[in-house]
């Protein structure tokens, strides 16, 4: 088995090189035996890099500890599951990971579109082949899974238990599917460069694979985010930390071009932009997964300091040099076929959407690497904390915010002042209300008002275009509202489907606004059986328990939780003390509503029975989760392409189909 | 290139003025200076009187923790020079924090009495950590049947 890993990585690579020639060749001279060779290259290097993954999981499953990447990642008590996923739980398998997204992806695209975009087809290839070289050597040459140690250790160390639960099973996938998704796009616009078929076949490939990339780097920071907030016990789910930026960063470049790019399909307008959103998209995905591998900015998340730093370095100067030459070679046929007019046209709050999008990357951007700067620059070493995040970023998220409401209604060229009220005053109406409501009811923290009052408008002009629609199909073809709505959503999946994320941007505004201002934490040491209260919630300490399993002591409060009187249940934060690991690992008690969370770390004990509890209670956290559930779905919604309504309904297929997905 | 149209030019150099202006501010608002031990023991008293990060690795041994776990006293020392700093670190004591753990500590330093009361307290999540095994090979069990192999 580790002979047949270290085979198929070497033939991997040589694969890579024979089909990168045999594609620039073959597209250059239009040979289609060539093409078709390099085709054939992306295939087997897809099933060389599966047999490589298939090696490791075996090794990982039969605990063949010589293997050394298995010896410090698995155990042989581990369950079997968790063994599964060691595979991402270190750096060499982590980067087979992505190799083996890679190559399942490159697979798909070219099995996918070979016949339909023929003159692409082979720079497709070229630049897929090109990326997974890269990996390919960093897994043969520097972070080879399949090393072996001197000996056979009788046991592995174990993955680390932070790391044995759910979501750090699902979180790593999704995000490398979403980072690896990306060098598709890549790969589409660069060929289009390459082969000057620079017109509007590149855009569909390229606009639906940044998709799916889109909808997997949501989930996947999702999922960071509440392994975080329920693992971690500080109350949070997203610090600002260095990794975590490493992810957004990609997101948000990702969203600007799926914003951008709608521009160049209706108006021929920002083309040259668009090449450069997704170049750079792909390039802070590799950036992100070279911050989070090469140990370069010193993290929450530790990363052994390794030898693949320079690797990254010089692949991201290539790639980007060599998509720049190409942006650059192209310039002249990649301009936009009209003008810019007017600020109050669509277009231009598309182009102000890309600039703020931008922007919030390029602010993360400067904070994350600003300490690196800072210290080969002036010497001084600084760390830059989460307020600089967030007093950049709330502006800028503010007025992104504002903008889902106006963008998708304001005319193209130019509005009028009727174009204006007709969809605008309701709903200013209505925002301005509800701040004013707030106001009355006791809020005067300034920055929520304005949130709050903005989300009400977003979610009026949403609630409006979709009335609106539905009644107007309703005129056309008498229905009930509720199946023209369902009719109508159907038949423009990309407008309605749009106006769906939108909504459910907006209820994740509204939670980390909530939970950002208006959260509540206090720390309370406690005698058995005594009482504690915080914001209407009575907290009794019942006492301390101990239990004992295979795997790990567990020591539990129990906390008997009322409300006004009316008793709500038993709460058990605990510290967990696994027998492999020195680290205790709590457990966060969480008592979850859609208004507020009520969040109860255990934090420590004294012999004599006293505890000490960290209580915080957190409003609206949920909806931060069933927002991004909401854009997932939207996501996932937007990717099938639009159907006859009647085809759907007779199938009655489409719908279930995309809830299934997200779930 | 077609020029474009002064009033978009305009309206793009307030846009990125106003975020540089953000960025800069916030920079300087929020940065806060980064030592490790022995460098923040050779400051001069003056520039040290905000607050400071200091990173270093936990002194096996010396972690003393009161009130419940909601205080640790222990002492941050640097592995190259053996210097070291004790601290007193009030608040959530991350599941990380133990004995040679790497961590990053924030708050004031007492120049005069050498003492740092840190706000902050960072311990290396250790997700992905290799260092274990590379930096102590003979810790593995090995098996002898198959190592004499």
């Amino acid at each position: 088995m580790i002979q047949l890993g270290h085979y198929a990585l070497v033939a991997s690579m040589l694969f890579c090189v024979y089909g990168m020639v045999v594609a620039l060749v073959g597209g250059r001279t239009r040979n289609l035996p060539l093409i078709r060779s390099a085709e054939n290259s992306v295939i087997a290097n897809a099933a060389l890099i599966g047999v490589a993954s298939i090696a490791l999981w075996v090794l990982l499953l039969k605990d063949e500890f010589l293997v050394k990447y298995v010896a410090n990642y698995s155990a042989a008590a581990m369950p079997a599951h968790f063994k599964f996923t060691a595979f991402w739980g270190g750096q060499e398998g982590s980067l087979l990971l992505w190799a083996l997204v890679l190559a399942s992806f490159s697979l798909i695209a070219v099995l996918q579109n070979r016949h339909r975009y023929r003159d692409l087809m082979p720079y497709v290839s070229f630049c897929l082949l090109g990326t997974m070289l890269f990996f390919s050597l960093l897994l043969n040459f520097a972070a080879n899974p399949f090393e072996t140690l001197p000996g056979r250790p009788m046991d592995g160390q174990g993955l680390n238990p932070l790391l044995q639960n759910i979501y750090m099973i699902i979180h790593p996938p999704m995000l490398f599917l979403g980072y690896v998704g990306l060098a598709v796009p890549f790969a589409f616009s660069m060929a289009a460069l390459m082969s000057g078929r620079t017109d509007t076949s590149w855009i569909r490939p390229t606009r639906s694979w940044t998709l799916v990339s889109w909808v997997f780097l949501t989930l996947g920071l999702t999922l960071g985010g509440r392994w975080a907030y329920e693992e971690l016990g500080w109350g949070g789910y997203w610090a600002w930390d260095p990794v975590e930026n490493a992810s957004f960063m990609p997101w948000l470049v990702a969203t600007a071009f799926l914003h951008s790019i709608m521009v160049t399909e209706k108006k021929g307008m920002l083309k040259l932009w668009n090449f450069v959103l997704i170049v750079l998209a792909f390039e802070l995905s590799i950036f992100g997964t070279f911050i989070t591998r090469s140990g370069i900015i010193s993290s929450v998340h530790s990363f052994a300091l390794s030898n693949i730093g320079p690797f990254f370095v010089v692949f991201l100067a290539l790639s980007t040099s060599f998509a720049l030459f190409w942006i650059l070679y192209r310039s002249n046929e990649i301009r936009s076929e009209l003008r810019m007019r007017s600020f109050l046209s669509r277009e231009a709050t598309f182009l102000l959407n890309n600039w703020l999008f931008i922007s919030i990357c390029f602010a993360v951007f400067w904070g994350t690497v600003f300490p690196i700067l800072s210290e080969w620059v002036r010497g001084e070493k600084i760390s830059v904390a989460a307020p600089f995040f967030n007093q950049v970023n709330w502006p800028l998220g503010l007025a992104l915010l504002i903008l889902t409401g106006i963008c998708p209604l304001i005319a193209w060229r130019k509005a009028s002042l009727r174009n204006f009220r007709r969809n605008f005053l309701f709903p200013l109406s209505v925002g301005l209300l509800t701040g004013i409501v707030l106001v009355i009811l006791g809020m005067r923290h300034w920055i929520s008002l304005a949130f709050f009052s903005s989300s009400a408008f977003v979610l009026m002009t949403i609630a409006i275009e979709f009335y609106k629609g539905a009644r107007a199909r309703q005129s056309i073809r008498p229905s009930g509202f509720l199946t023209a709505l369902g009719d109508l959503t159907l038949a423009n999946k990309r407008r309605y489907g749009g106006f769906i994320i939108h909504g459910g941007t907006v209820l994740v505004f509204i939670g980390i606004i909530a939970s950002s201002f208006f959260s509540v934490d206090k720390v309370f040491t406690v005698q058995p059986t005594e009482s504690f209260e915080l914001k209407g919630y009575t907290l009794t300490f019942a006492g301390l328990s101990e239990r004992r399993d295979s795997e790990k002591d567990v020591v539990f409060a129990t906390i008997e939780v009322s409300e006004k009187g009316k008793p709500l249940g038993q709460l058990f934060p605990q510290k967990h003390f696994h027998h492999k690991s020195e680290q205790p690992a709590t457990e966060v008690a969480l008592r979850s509503r859609l208004y507020e969370d009520l969040y109860i770390v255990l934090s420590g004990w004294e012999e004599t029975g006293s505890a000490s509890f960290h209580v915080f209670v957190n409003p609206m956290v949920q909806f931060i989760w069933i927002g991004i559930g909401i854009m997932g779905l939207g996501g996932v919604f937007v990717i099938f392409p639009d159907r006859k309504p009647s085809a759907a309904r007779a199938s009655g297929k489409a719908p279930k189909e995309v809830q299934d997905e997200a779930a | 290139m077609r020029i474009p149209h002064a009033k978009f030019v305009f309206a793009g150099a307030l846009i990125i003025g106003g975020i540089s202006y953000l960025m800069f501010s916030g920079i300087s608002e929020s940065m806060v200076y980064y030592y490790t031990v022995s460098e923040i023991k050779g400051q001069s008293l003056k520039s040290i009187s905000q607050g400071v990060r200091v990173s270093g690795h936990v002194k096996p041994g010396s972690i003393q923790t009161s009130d419940h776990g909601n205080q640790a006293d222990f002492l941050v020392y640097e592995k190259s020079t053996n210097e070291s700093i004790p601290v007193t670190y009030r608040g959530i004591i991350p599941d990380t924090f133990k004995d040679s753990a790497e961590v990053v500590v924030e708050g004031i330093y007492d120049p005069v009495r050498g003492t740092f009361d840190a706000t902050t307290l960072l311990a290396k999540c250790p997700s992905k950590y290799e260092g274990q095994a590379d930096e102590h090979p003979g810790e593995y069990p090995v098996d002898d049947r198959t190592a004499a192999q």
